[in-house]
């Protein structure tokens, strides 16, 4: 795990590092489409963050494993996490490039509503702390992502505005080799960061998990 | 000993621990009530006889060990909780609905006939009571009516949780009639409750919860008096 | 079935003797259509303003519904019933408030924001039936959620709106065509979310209650 840690942080900075410094500059957006580099693998391990809660979510309902909650737990703070900065960045980007803050375009009307989704995940836990408020939890796990596709239509319903994506195109990626690998080194280097630090807060709470059940087990 | 076939446990607890939030109520219980006995369980407050009821009545699901109902391991809980009742400490009527609108309620919760409730009334004496909503009754009747409820379906498991609490002696009386009336019906009878001599006059056995744990069942008669007065002295009962 | 009818009977004739979920959601539903209309009243502030409504009035209603059958869900509990009746039966029952409410607020939409709303009520029923269904599903499964983990009332808003806002967005989509004189096949999309959404929540939404009521 120390070494999925050192991993990530050594890819991180490699992939900063190229994205800010020797990346080619795009032609229409200028500088600030470097915030690309960071808002699209930022979008990325969101999503599979949230689908680690899932998962976690799932599997805890079914099988009544803590195991399975402790995943869900600590996913989904990951998950708000990337999700802030997800929109953060991409608000950053937006006034940069088309002068507004905000825009109520799908893809961002969707992250903002799944924030506030797993914002209500962590107050549940917060307010009902240990099992209380773990199958509740679970339950807003489930419905959150099962609601992704239909936010999202929804959210295409009020406007779009979003540049056509460059990424994620049925074609084929659209972006010249030279922004693609650092795009590709930082999607990586996001996803072993967030592994490593789920890996860490699994475990730290695994630790608290058990001092709480040593302490009480003996009273 | 002659070949019959054994008679199945009306209830087969093992090894029960429950645990909420890594804090154990129950460590560990092992309990084997007969078909047609009736047991009352003794216990301070806090040493887990709610929590033990409540699962037995499948309420609740065990954190570890298990329970089995009827000898019969495999029965789906809803078949199982058709012959089950339950008196809980709360009162499980509605207060803005009349008695009878209350038993025709639950009557039909279990699918019963309507003659059954008209039944019930007469045979708990709640005729008179009949129209009465349940708010203005008196702890006792609102204890007859939640009896009532109970029993309607004739269970063949009947738990109580600390049935005796605020009783006069009438109403007290009118419940050990009741409960010894269903046990002869063959009815196993779980109950709670803090006063040792009830138990003697419901013929039970018992046993004691002492921190999560159950003593071994004793008849009422073989209750050490003395150590039992010397529990609750300490606060340990 | 039958036992579906049964406990929404039972609900049904405990609210008839109490009246306080229906006229705590009613009462807000008017108050919240006054606030909303005497700052911008107006044809293009009615869908906003009245899906706004139902879905406050909603998260009030639903979880009063919930406070006020703590303890007896453990009766239903008991009963040799499948769990999901249960859910089935709560939902129906929440769904029937928000209709009374959605009911008689008509009169006060109708008179502060358009007439049109009359003229064009029979089409209109579409989006508010649809609407008020994956409110009653998504707001039953949190009520209970939310009385099941002891958790304060006030959750109820924060956890649910997010949730259906997708349907929210739908549904006053629909309502404006509708208002704009649009023939139905023009708020088609929104009409096919509607339904989506109704079909996704109900069906998860009864599946997951079982987890919301166990111990």
């Amino acid at each position: 795990m120390r070494v999925l840690l050192l991993l990530g942080i050594a890819l991180m900075l490699v992939g900063v590092a190229w994205a800010l410094l020797a990346a080619p500059t795009e032609l229409f957006q200028g500088a600030p489409q470097r915030i690309m580099y960071l808002h699209v693998p930022g979008v990325v391990t969101a999503y599979v963050a949230l689908l680690a809660v899932f998962v976690g979510s799932v599997l805890f309902l079914w099988r009544r494993d803590p195991r399975w909650d402790r995943l869900g737990r600590s996913a989904a703070e990951l998950g708000v996490l990337f999700i802030t900065m997800t929109l953060l960045s991409g608000a950053i980007w937006g006034k940069a490039v088309w002068g507004a803050w905000w825009t109520w375009d799908a893809r961002l009307t969707t992250t903002l509503i799944l924030w506030f989704i797993y914002i209500g995940y962590l107050m549940v836990r917060a307010w009902a702390p240990g099992a209380r408020g773990a199958r509740a939890a679970a339950i807003i796990g489930i419905v959150g992502v099962l609601d992704i596709p239909i936010i999202h239509w929804s959210a295409i319903l009020l406007r779009t505005l979003h540049p056509q994506p460059t990424v994620f195109r049925p074609e084929g990626p659209a972006l010249p080799p030279s922004m693609l690998i650092p795009l590709v080194i930082n999607m990586v280097a996001f996803l072993v960061v967030f592994a490593a630090l789920l890996a860490v807060r699994v475990r730290q709470e695994r630790a608290l998990d058990a001092l709480a059940e040593a302490l009480e087990g003996s009273a | 000993m002659s070949g019959g076939v054994p008679q199945p446990w009306a209830v087969d607890v093992r090894g029960l621990v429950k645990a909420f939030d890594h804090r154990p109520v129950l460590r560990g219980v092992d309990l084997r009530v007969g078909s047609g006995e009736t047991l009352a369980i003794l216990g301070a407050n806090g040493s887990g006889k709610t929590t033990l009821l409540r699962i037995i009545a499948t309420l609740s699901s065990p954190t570890r060990g298990s329970v089995a109902w009827f000898g019969e391991p495999s029965a789906s809980l809803v078949e199982i909780r058709r012959r089950i009742g339950l008196v809980p400490h709360e009162s499980l009527l509605y207060d803005t609905l009349t008695v009878a609108e209350n038993l025709r309620f639950f009557g039909g919760l279990y699918d019963l006939p309507p003659e059954r409730v008209e039944c019930a009334l007469d045979e708990y004496a709640l005729r008179p009571l009949a129209l009465r909503r349940v708010r203005v009754l008196s702890r006792g009747q609102r204890q007859q009516v939640n009896l009532a409820r109970a029993l309607l379906h004739e269970p063949d498991l009947l738990i109580l949780d600390e049935p005796y609490t605020g009783l006069d002696v009438g109403a007290a009386e009118r419940l050990t009639a009741t409960l010894r009336a269903s046990a002869a019906r063959g009815c196993t009878v779980i109950l709670t409750t803090h006063d040792p001599e009830g138990a003697g006059a419901l013929d039970a056995d018992v046993a004691v919860m002492l921190s999560g744990r159950l003593t071994e069942i004793m008849p009422a008669s073989g209750l050490d008096a003395a150590l039992l007065a010397a529990w609750f002295r300490e606060g340990r009962l | 079935m039958r036992v579906i009818r049964l406990l929404v009977g039972k609900d049904l004739r405990l609210e008839w003797r109490g009246r306080e979920i229906v006229s705590a959601m009613g009462l807000l539903a008017l108050l919240l259509a006054i606030v909303l209309g005497a700052t911008r009243s107006g044809p293009e502030a009615a869908p906003s303003a009245m899906w706004v409504t139902y879905a406050f009035g909603a998260t009030l209603g639903f979880t009063r519904a919930f406070t006020l059958e703590r303890d007896h869900l453990t009766a239903l509990l008991l009963a040799p019933l499948d769990r999901g009746l249960i859910f089935a039966a709560k939902a129906l029952t929440n769904w029937l408030g928000l209709v009374v409410v959605q009911a008689i607020s008509l009169p006060l939409f109708g008179a502060l924001f358009t007439e049109t709303i009359w003229a064009r009520l029979p089409a209109l029923a579409l989006p508010m039936l649809l609407g008020g269904i994956g409110l009653a599903a998504v707001g039953t499964l949190f009520g209970g959620l939310i009385v099941q983990a002891r958790l304060r009332e006030a959750l109820l808003p924060i956890l649910m709106l997010p949730v259906v806002l997708p349907l929210m967005i739908a549904a006053a989509g629909a309502t404006t065509g509708i208002l704009d004189g649009l023939p139905l096949s023009a708020i088609g999309a929104q009409l096919q979310l509607l339904l989506v959404f109704d079909i996704i929540f109900v069906t998860a939404s009864f599946l997951l209650f079982e987890f919301v009521v166990e111990e």
